[in-house]
């Protein structure tokens, strides 16, 4: 619901639009972490309506990162009795802003520079067959951006909230 | 860093009808002017065998 006030659409969802001509239809290609190591695959384009753009790549992690993750938990469990942090089946898809990654078309393969394997692997995951609210992606933007999280805060409106670098040219 | 821009499809109704009207005028053209030849030509050949038995 709320995704609809924000105008973010899965590109599926608008069955009008497409990827302009001159841009890459990036869906089912691989992403990497700049040291090269697997993410996941890229499932779907978040567009934003008016901006008409995307601003998101939605991606399904690759398994063995999701396994890591479980297996750190477990650790983390097992040391210090913590409380356990459980994901449903389903929930194995993460976000990442447009301007985050480089594309490259000869490969097909999908960069995200500065964003590491660790970082991908702590990120809060959603379920595909949901959307997500701002406070996932204030969530999520924290977890890749440490030192931006006061100005995240601040902002909740599509024309201030996507205009950073993050989302690419500002 | 990346860009990804949408656009919204070309309707594709404006190609259907285009295809439509050049066929109708295709047909008016061509086919129903043989049509017209055709039904001239079986009037005449009728009234050539209707002269050649009046000589008789």
């Amino acid at each position: 619901m709320e995704n609809k006030d924000r105008n973010l659409y899965r590109l599926d969802e608008l069955s009008d639009y497409k990827v302009a001509s001159n841009y890459s239809d990036v869906r089912g290609w691989k992403i990497v972490d700049a040291d090269n190591r697997t993410i996941g695959k890229i499932d779907n384009l978040w567009v934003n309506k008016d901006m008409q753009r995307v601003v998101y790549l939605d991606v399904n992690l690759d398994k063995g990162l999701i396994e890591d993750h479980r297996n750190e938990v477990h650790d983390a469990i097992a040391n210090e009795n913590g409380q356990e942090f459980i994901y449903k089946d389903g929930d194995s898809h993460i976000i990442i802003p447009i301007g985050s990654v480089s594309i490259n078309k000869d490969t097909k393969i999908v960069m995200a520079n500065n964003i590491g394997y660790d970082t991908f692997r702590k990120t809060s995951r959603y379920n595909w067959q949901h959307n997500f609210d701002r406070e996932y992606e204030r969530r999520v933007l924290n977890s890749y951006y440490p030192t931006e999280e006061s100005r995240l805060a601040s902002e909740s409106n599509d024309d201030t909230f996507y205009k950073r670098r993050e989302f690419d040219n500002y | 860093m990346a860009e990804i821009k949408i656009e919204k499809k070309k309707p594709i109704w404006p190609w259907i009808v285009a295809v439509l009207l050049i066929s109708a005028l295709v047909y008016y053209v061509f086919l129903r002017d043989d049509q017209v030849q055709n039904e001239n030509r079986m009037e005449i050949e009728n009234n050539s065998s209707v002269d050649s038995t009046a000589n008789y």
